[in-house]
């Protein structure tokens, strides 16, 4: 059934992974407690890498259902995706290994390293002795194996596909399961993203100068780039009347999602913010709100010195001073997870919202007063009914989504 | 179907998709632009074994410069060809681009790789690098089209034209855009010939090794959409958990590299030749129980 193109779309199940820990009630009091879980990349092939801090997951529990062979042999990003899947599948309600579903459920997934670490594995072995390098490496290497997984363990049959837009990548994602609901494409879509540590990422940032060794400092005066992260998060996200049907209360409500490009620079944002915020009033405009209403706004605040600038920019233009709301990156508790940044922030938003507690602005409790906006500083206890998340990305992609309030349920009651 | 989709509404069909073709292009092989693309399919007799050379990577040829032509440019030139007609249509903001690639720039990968692995890292290319990652093609297009629209990078583990348009679909229906531009762009290399070969030799049973052998594209190809009431041209996906004999249509014969190779060569090649009575239908490809089909057709002035 076409839904109108306005229509809140319910989230009812969703699943985390990241250096704050594994699940959502882990990940909440970690984050709540603003602890940061920071340590430096282990195994450098370059020298010069050592010592920079990064943000990686605990080790992950093995599902049952996937046999240690087959769980070795998968990719970072399948592992960390896998998780959160279950987590979200299991408090939406909903099989998590059914032999059919009712109705076919969509997936829109999102990764940008997709099995870097098994290339580079392959790829080291390749330039030593190319006969007789471990092709099985190569096995999953490819983005959309993370889609085979999930689609093939949950028995997920709707339309699908894996978006590779870097750091809005998974906002897109959320950003197609919302448009598939409401057009009646879809009646249920996961949504989400994963990205694993590998050393090309790390290697590939530090040769653009935009790594910050000891962590990021999102906003703050002196802050001098990203903390390289991994991590994976998962969305349940279905049309009211289909969690209406199942029984299933809503932790949240995905009101508007915006989709911009700036085409100006490959991996520079374009300085005066003017689809960034083109984006969030699109979010706004579907969501049938204005900037007052929102309260919380979860920034994408990398910690690079144009990226935060262009942002508190475009912040401060739509919001305007008087009525700023509560403004935080939740980058350098979680890391910069690049293309699944965008899902975990909506997990962390929603989380946010259903605890009336905003996360803090860690690593910078004083934004740079040049760039006129006010962050968190420590986590505050707030009843706020509508948040916004911001991504930004390399190729001028922005992305905003408009998040309310559920109906009280928390995954924490389940 | 045994008879045209002689209207919209039939068109729109619960289970399909339907969108409106404005313009084809592509950048491929010995062709730098969809004119010379015509006139093979004008040359060819339908029904003869085609010129095996044709669609053979010659990409390089194109470009009257000393470095290869790079995944980006080749996308770039194909979407130029389209972006004229979605010019007329949509505004800046209103057109989206999706972009789609198997593989990526694997040179610029292999680049990265190399630069990170050989002298501990020390001239690490941030250019290679930049290059590698996959959206990067899409952004470069993006800027030379200067699109403000939604620009997504997406990767398909099964039928590449059918999730494309599907995707175009959705973008369209929640009023996203009013004309997508499609691109599918591969990158002919060595390192993926000899991974190519090297798998051919381990025989992997999984989804890697069939999408490594798998028929590229070498270069690329691109297709501008709209809602289908705004073109003659359609092109219908359907999804099905059966061979459904609907789609044995008329169909018209194509030379033997265009059917053989990449699913978006039939799309265009459909759009160019399809006439009122005749189309083009194939299985774009099937996941254990589910297939997804492409038709191409003319509706009738």
């Amino acid at each position: 059934m076409r839904n109108s193109l306005n229509d809140p779309v319910a989230l009812t199940g969703m699943g985390i992974v990241s250096n704050q820990g594994v699940g959502c009630s882990a990940s909440w009091r970690s984050i709540t407690n603003a602890q940061e879980h920071l340590a430096p990349w282990q195994q450098p092939c370059e020298p010069k890498l050592a010592g920079i801090n990064v943000a990686q997951t605990p080790p992950l529990p093995r599902p049952n259902d996937l046999p240690p062979a087959l769980w070795n042999s998968l990719a970072g990003t399948q592992r960390l995706a896998a998780i959160a899947a279950d987590e979200a599948l299991r408090m939406a309600s909903l099989p998590t290994r059914p032999k059919r579903r009712p109705v076919p459920i969509a997936l829109f997934m999102a990764t940008t390293v997709c099995g870097m670490d098994l290339t580079e594995q392959f790829y080291r072995q390749y330039r030593q002795q190319r006969q007789t390098a471990d092709i099985a490496l190569l096995k999953r290497v490819h983005p959309f194996e993370i889609n085979v997984l999930l689609a093939h363990r949950h028995r997920l049959t709707g339309p699908r596909w894996l978006c590779m837009s870097t750091c809005v990548s998974s906002a897109m994602a959320i950003g197609a399961a919302v448009d598939s609901i409401r057009t009646g494409q879809a009646n249920i879509a996961l949504a989400g993203g994963a990205e694993a540590l590998c050393e090309v990422v790390l290697s590939g940032f530090s040769a653009l100068k935009l790594v910050a060794p000891a962590g990021c400092t999102p906003f703050a005066a002196g802050r001098r780039g990203i903390t390289v992260g991994e991590g994976s998060a998962v969305l349940v996200l279905e049309s009211l009347a289909s969690a209406a049907a199942r029984g299933v209360q809503p932790l949240a409500y995905i009101r508007g999602v915006g989709m911009t490009c700036d085409a100006y620079h490959i991996t520079g944002p374009e300085p005066t913010g003017a689809q960034p915020m083109a984006a969030m009033h699109q979010a706004l405009r579907q969501a049938a709100m204005c900037p007052d209403d929102i309260g919380y706004v979860n920034a994408h605040g990398t910690g690079t010195r144009d990226n935060d600038a262009m942002e508190a920019r475009a912040l401060s233009t739509v919001f305007g001073s008087r009525t700023q709301p509560f403004i935080s990156s939740t980058k350098r508790l979680t890391g910069h997870t690049f293309a699944a940044a965008g899902a975990i922030e909506t997990v962390i938003t929603a989380m946010a919202l259903q605890q009336d507690v905003l996360p803090a602005n860690a690593g910078a409790p004083l934004a740079d007063p040049a760039l006129g906006v006010n962050v968190i500083a420590q986590p505050t206890a707030r009843h706020v009914e509508h948040a916004l998340t911001c991504n930004f990305a390399f190729g001028g992609n922005n992305t905003a989504i408009v998040i309310s309030r559920g109906t009280g349920r928390t995954w924490e009651t389940l | 179907m045994t008879e045209q989709t002689s209207d919209r509404a039939k068109s729109n069909s619960p289970g399909a998709t339907t969108l409106g073709i404005l313009s084809v292009g592509i950048c491929a092989g010995p062709f730098a632009h969809i004119n010379q693309f015509k006139q093979m399919l004008e040359r060819t007799p339908r029904d003869s074994r085609a010129d095996t050379a044709a669609l053979e990577p010659q990409t390089a040829d194109i470009f009257d410069r000393s470095d290869r032509p790079t995944i980006a440019d080749v996308a770039t030139e194909a979407l130029k060809q389209v972006a004229p007609v979605a010019t007329t249509v949509a505004t800046a903001s209103r057109t989206a681009l999706l972009y789609s690639s198997v593989w990526g720039d694997i040179p610029a990968t292999h680049e990265y790789l190399e630069s990170m692995l050989a002298d501990a890292g020390k001239y690490a290319s941030p250019r290679a690098f930049t290059r590698s990652i996959y959206s990067t093609a899409a952004a470069m297009a993006a800027i030379a089209l200067g699109i403000h629209g939604p620009c997504q990078t997406l990767s398909f583990d099964f039928a590449p034209v059918a999730s494309l348009l599907g995707a175009a679909y959705t973008l369209l229906a929640a009023d996203r855009a009013d004309v997508v531009l499609l691109c599918w762009a591969d990158q002919h290399s060595q390192m993926l010939q000899e991974l190519q070969l090297l798998t051919a030799n381990a025989r992997l049973g999984h989804t890697a090794h069939r999408n490594i052998q798998q028929t590229l594209l070498h270069g690329a190809v691109a297709v501008a959409v709209t809602r289908c009431d705004y073109a003659n041209l359609m092109a219908t996906c359907t999804s099905t958990t059966h061979c459904p004999d609907e789609h044995q249509m008329a169909t018209i014969k194509l030379p033997n590299d265009i059917q053989q190779g990449h699913s978006a060569l039939r799309l265009i090649a459909g759009a160019l030749l399809a006439s009122n009575g005749q189309g083009i239908s194939w299985l774009d490809g099937q996941d254990r129980s589910i297939c997804r089909w492409v038709q191409v057709t003319r509706l009738a002035q």
